[in-house]
């Protein structure tokens, strides 16, 4: 074994960045797989598996600009709602022709409104070289009634988080979707040595919510890293670095472990807890047996271990660049940890961002912080001021800024060879996802993928599923609401994506995922008739 | 269906049964169990207070809060005899998820996560490495026994019976020793196995939870235990403190002292006068008032810095908010620990403490020298601690009434305010008013709630946010509002501000009040405020919520009797307040919930 760094510990791992690092599962098998294209060789290629699936959902927050994300192109053969439609149908953005999925629904190459300043306002030309693997997304409504929300993208539609505690109306807390996966064998057909990474900058609540795979048990909002060396020490620590072919020993502290979980069994039998507190102390002993699992590694793959970052401490201000040098360091500790299957599985809650400042002949970048609570900071000032054209002009900079900066950077870094054929980004589905569409409603909330799970999606598509010939309800600068389709149905075309089936997620009968109570809608106000009957299904039309 | 889409409010709400009472209702807080009655007087709304039984309200099992456990690891390594936490441990423990103030209290979020678990685990390795590697520490530790070839049996015992009494908090039992002997296995060398029993013991439950479970039962009630005496020992400690106990407090329990009244007076007397325990009881008002979740000030809006011309905000050497909430930390410093007031003196108080050039020129005053007098703040202006700039700063250079109103109503008279559903309610009811030079905020903010829907909840909290608009948004008092333009910082306007209101604190009969200081005094005397402010600081220091009809509720209403100076015997005011959280019975007791 080459011992060099035998030293490391947890949380203290040594930078060595060109090395390659080896982890090796109790099993002591190696699998012989390089990742990255430096590190191909014939004999490797020659060893390639099936490639694992991974799931990334970045969010963003607040009121999104619906002109702004959808491209409002005309020519080319195609011209805008308003040749068709009048009222606050007649929005401004692409009339769609081409059919979708056998419904009323509508579709087009991405390709065919690519310009010069992108496809839209909001979806600059950063992303032109990507527009194959992209898939923009109109028309996903969450049913239930949600205002600010942590883990509505993901399934829970609870009204219930961290700086909001539940009120008694609010829905039950259920499982995010990626918490559903990180706990399928499906999805991890082994014990992975992270099930999943929650990043974040400012806000430490993440978007997820799990009952750690207890289902039934009680849910609980996670925490994200909000300093990248943290992140790094999460997915790297511990690791072994070496030079040859040997693998190394696991690490010998692993043992430890199953010393510390007898000392929970032994208070767990004491009749002086309640049946809440023997819960709480299994939830720990579920939590220790991952870390013993993580100290154990498992068969897995070379790669080039990161640069360790710099410790940047956690803050609630807005100074560019602290904002900017985190999310790089984080894009590429995310790319690392796919690359080296330290997990499958990460969200990113963007609360803060770059963007134009209030000053409209100035164009230096500011930072925004869309806080927690939600009481302050510019950005949701802004989103609160969406009749404020110079208020609108500042939230689509921080929404492009976020597509070109964050989610952008992070496909390209992933669009990189895996095996031979298929990239990373290939066998991945990145999503972002928004807390709310225009204003405080989450009708239409903006989607935008990229990748295609595997092979799974047909990529390169903007899909609209808004049937355009029902009611518009109500409109506002920059959105209205017409009925959509259920985001449940988006839920379960992620999850099947990633390999799953609806006898992995679905619960007490119900078909699909996710709550799809409108109760509390004000049917004069909202469309509330969904077609439920097909609430179980993929999206129409999204598959290849 | 335009009609409909009227704006409502921010903070609107539809089904809002927030009502603020009935003319009439008692404001007696009797203290005896087997009494009952609302403190603050009003139904719904206010500290509800069922005080009939002599049993505790069950208390679940806690981890170590955040706070908590980086404290204790920082005082369990320099017992051990470390001058300084090494970086890496204090690293470490800065990786541990802090805990979150959603539900107004960081020690309620009880949350455990990988990052808690992993944590834990790498800073036991971190401090099991730190002995294993310095064989001068090791010995200081270990004893010179450990340094041996082999590590013989009695010199693991005296290792852990040293150690695990400070990690454990209390002597380990037998059963415990033979689990940690056998981590000297013969093959693991002297400084490995005791590298071994550092890591396992920092990451068992006896560290990081609070394991309350060797008291005695209960003749009657096999669920309800007396805390033993060392477990005493960490509620005092924890507490007071956020840290575990130290050698005195371990050593009273061990010989018996803290068991008996006298004993344990002298210990909590000690305990409280620690400035462990001040630190504890500043961070119960950061936490209550909720000045933690602050964002900062829009220095570079133009209509902001046309505001505050010349303050120097956003300038190098300037950071008013902080100036603030020093004010805060001294001034209930002043009122609990030198002046011994009650709650009432300290939101009455017109002297300014605070030594900030910037802030006593927001307030019109001299700043503090740091002896003599205080200065008095301007009179007929301000009263009190709710009306400093702290309590009343605005991001923008714009007020929010709303949330000014909300925050007394909820947080300060803890009365229910439900969070505002918008889905229940037209588009664009949580948008602010948009600015306009012919009205002043309140007029603007006024509009906007108008309707008899907007009304069920607004009645209840938007004019004390009116009567606050005799302070800007960085809570300098004011007579006229000045409007300015938000893109460019122009001034537009200058508009009379009206602010008497109908506020309705405890109760809808009330007349109206002229203004600020006479809105404060009828919030001091509602007796409200101190009945919130108990059922505050019960969460805080105990970490979970009274329950009704306990004895918890009992402790609630003696508390608020002695915050408010209405005890009949004994001292009373903020410093025996805040002490006897650990003299009323429940201290005492630990109830076990359901099986």
């Amino acid at each position: 074994v080459n011992q060099k760094t035998a030293t490391l510990v947890p949380g203290v791992v040594q930078r060595k960045s060109s090395r390659r690092i080896f982890l090796r599962g109790a099993g002591g098998v190696l699998l012989a797989l390089p990742f990255l294209p430096s590190l191909f060789s014939s004999s490797a290629r020659a060893q390639a598996v099936a490639q694992p699936r991974r799931f990334i959902c970045l969010k963003s927050f607040s009121t999104q600009l619906i002109k702004q994300w959808y491209p409002t192109f005309s020519g080319n053969g195609y011209a805008l709602k308003d040749s068709k439609y009048s009222g606050s149908k007649a929005d401004g953005t692409t009339l769609l022709t081409a059919p979708l999925g056998g419904g009323p629904y509508t579709q087009a190459p991405l390709r065919d409104f690519e310009t010069a300043n992108g496809i839209s306002g909001i979806l600059g030309p950063k992303l032109n070289p990507l527009l194959d693997k992209l898939t923009l997304i109109r028309g996903l409504d969450f049913l239930p009634s949600v205002n600010h929300n942590f883990g509505g993208l993901l399934g829970n539609f609870s009204s219930c988080t961290n700086a909001t505690p539940c009120d008694a109306d609010s829905l039950a807390d259920v499982p995010t979707i990626d918490q559903v996966l990180a706990y399928s064998p499906k999805f991890y057909p082994d014990t992975p040595p992270l099930r999943q990474l929650h990043i974040s900058q400012g806000v430490v609540d993440a978007m997820s919510y799990t009952d750690r795979g207890q289902v039934g048990g009680e849910v609980q909002q996670m925490t994200a890293r909000t300093n990248p060396r943290d992140v790094f020490n999460d997915l790297f620590a511990g690791v072994t670095v070496g030079e040859g072919e040997e693998p190394p020993a696991p690490n010998p502290d692993r043992l430890l472990v199953d010393h510390v979980i007898e000392q929970y069994r032994a208070v767990q039998k004491s009749p002086r807890l309640s049946g809440d507190d023997k819960q709480k102390l299994e939830q720990h002993v579920n939590l220790l047996a991952e870390l013993e699992a993580r100290l154990s590694t498992v068969p897995q793959l070379s790669c080039v271990l990161p640069a360790e970052p710099e410790s940047l401490e956690n803050n609630t201000g807005t100074d560019p660049a602290d904002i900017a040098a985190k999310w790089d360091l984080f894009l590429d500790l995310v790319v690392a940890a796919l690359a080296c299957d330290r997990t499958r599985i990460v969200t990113i809650g963007v609360h803060k961002a770059l963007g134009p400042g209030p000053d409209p002949n100035d164009s230096t970048l500011v930072g925004h912080y869309h806080s927690e609570d939600a009481s302050g900071g510019t950005w949701h000032g802004l989103a609160h001021d969406w009749g404020n054209e110079n208020s609108r002009r500042m939230l689509a900079g921080i929404n492009k800024w976020i597509a070109e900066e964050v989610f952008g950077k992070l496909v390209e870094k992933l669009d990189v060879p895996e095996v031979e054929g298929s990239t990373l980004l290939d066998s991945s589905l990145v999503y972002w996802g928004n807390e709310l569409g225009f204003n405080h409603i989450a009708h239409s909330v903006p989607c935008l993928l990229a990748g295609s799970a595997g092979g799974y999606l047909e990529t390169g598509r903007y899909l609209d599923y808004i049937d355009w010939d029902n009611q518009a309800f109500f409109s506002q600068e920059d959105g209205n609401v017409i009925r959509g389709i259920p985001h449940n149905q988006f839920l379960v075309t992620v999850l099947q994506a990633m390999g799953l089936s609806p006898e992995d997620y679905e619960r007490d009968g119900q078909a699909g995922y996710g709550s799809t109570s409108t109760s509390g809608r004000d049917p004069s106000l909202w469309p509330v008739d969904y077609d439920l009957s097909q609430v179980g299904s993929v999206l129409p039309g999204i598959g290849a | 269906v335009c009609a409909a889409l009227l704006a409502c409010s921010l903070l609107c709400l539809t089904g809002c049964k927030t009502t603020v009472g009935e003319e009439g209702a008692s404001n007696a807080m009797g203290g005896a169990p087997g009494t009952s009655g609302p403190v603050g007087g009003d139904t719904p709304g206010g500290v509800e207070v069922q005080c009939d039984s002599s049993v505790a309200g069950v208390t679940p099992l806690t981890k170590l809060s955040t706070v908590q456990y980086r404290n204790t690891v920082r005082d369990l390594v320099k017992r051990l005899g470390l001058d300084e936490v090494p970086t890496e441990i204090d690293a470490l423990l800065a990786s541990i998820p802090d805990d979150s103030t959603g539900q107004v209290f960081r020690g309620l979020d009880d949350r455990v996560s990988t990052e808690h678990v992993q944590g834990y685990f790498n800073v036991g390795v971190a401090l099991g490495d730190a002995l294993q590697n310095d064989a001068a520490l090791l010995e200081e530790v270990a004893g010179a026994c450990a340094t041996a070839a082999t590590l013989s049996d009695d010199c693991a015992k005296g290792f852990l019976e040293s150690f695990l009494l400070l990690a454990f908090r209390r002597p380990p039992s037998a059963a415990e020793l033979d689990e940690f002997s056998a981590l000297n296995d013969g093959v693991r060398s002297p400084a490995q196995a005791i590298r071994a029993m550092v890591i396992v013991a920092l990451s068992s439950p006896r560290f990081v939870y609070h394991v309350e479970i060797d008291g005695r039962e209960d003749d009657d009630d096999a669920s309800l235990l007396e805390v033993d005496p060392f477990e005493l020992a960490n509620r005092l400690s924890y507490t007071f403190w956020q840290t575990m106990p130290d050698e005195a407090l371990l050593a009273s329990a061990a010989d018996g002292s803290l068991a008996t009244p006298d004993g344990y007076g002298e210990q909590l007397e000690r305990v409280f006068e620690d400035d462990r325990s001040s630190a504890t009881l500043w961070q119960f008002w950061k936490e209550w008032l909720l000045l933690e979740k602050f964002t900062g000030f829009e220095t570079t809006r133009p209509a902001f810095q046309s505001l505050t011309y010349g303050e120097g905000f956003g300038e190098s050497g300037h950071d008013h908010y902080a100036d603030m909430v020093e004010e805060v930390r001294e001034l209930t410093a002043l009122f609990t620990f030198e002046q011994k007031g009650t709650l009432a003196e300290l939101l009455t108080t017109n002297l300014s403490v605070t030594s900030s050039e910037d802030l006593a020129r927001i307030y019109g005053v001299e700043p503090y020298s740091g002896s003599g007098p205080y200065p008095t703040l301007p009179e007929g202006e301000r009263a009190g601690l709710l009306q400093r700039a702290a309590l009343l700063a605005s991001n923008l250079e714009q007020t929010n009434p709303f949330h000014r109103g909300a925050l007394v109503r909820r947080n300060i008279l803890c009365d229910a305010l439900p969070r505002p559903d918008p889905n229940s309610l037209p588009p664009g009811s949580l948008d602010p008013p948009p600015l306009d030079e012919e009205q002043t905020t309140r007029e603007r903010f006024a509009a906007k709630v108008e309707s008899a829907l907007c009304q069920e909840c607004h009645a209840t909290f938007s004019d004390i946010g009116y009567v606050l608009e005799s302070f800007d948004a960085i809570g300098r008092y004011r007579t006229v509002e000045r409007v300015y333009d938000e893109t460019n910082g122009e001034l537009l306007a200058e508009l009379p501000i009206d602010v008497a209101g109908d506020v309705s604190i405890a109760s809808k009969n009330e007349a109206p009040v002229e203004g600020p200081l006479e809105m404060n005094q009828r919030i001091v005397e509602s007796g409200k405020v101190d009945a919130c402010f108990a059922k505050n600081y019960f969460e805080y220091a105990t970490r979970r919520t009274a329950t009704t009809g306990s004895l918890d509720a009992c402790a609630v209403r003696a508390l608020a009797e002695v915050t408010s100076g209405d005890a009949e015997s004994g001292d009373s005011g903020l410093f025996t307040a805040f002490q006897s959280i650990a003299r009323y019975p429940g201290f005492f007791q630990r109830k076990v919930g359901a099986q």
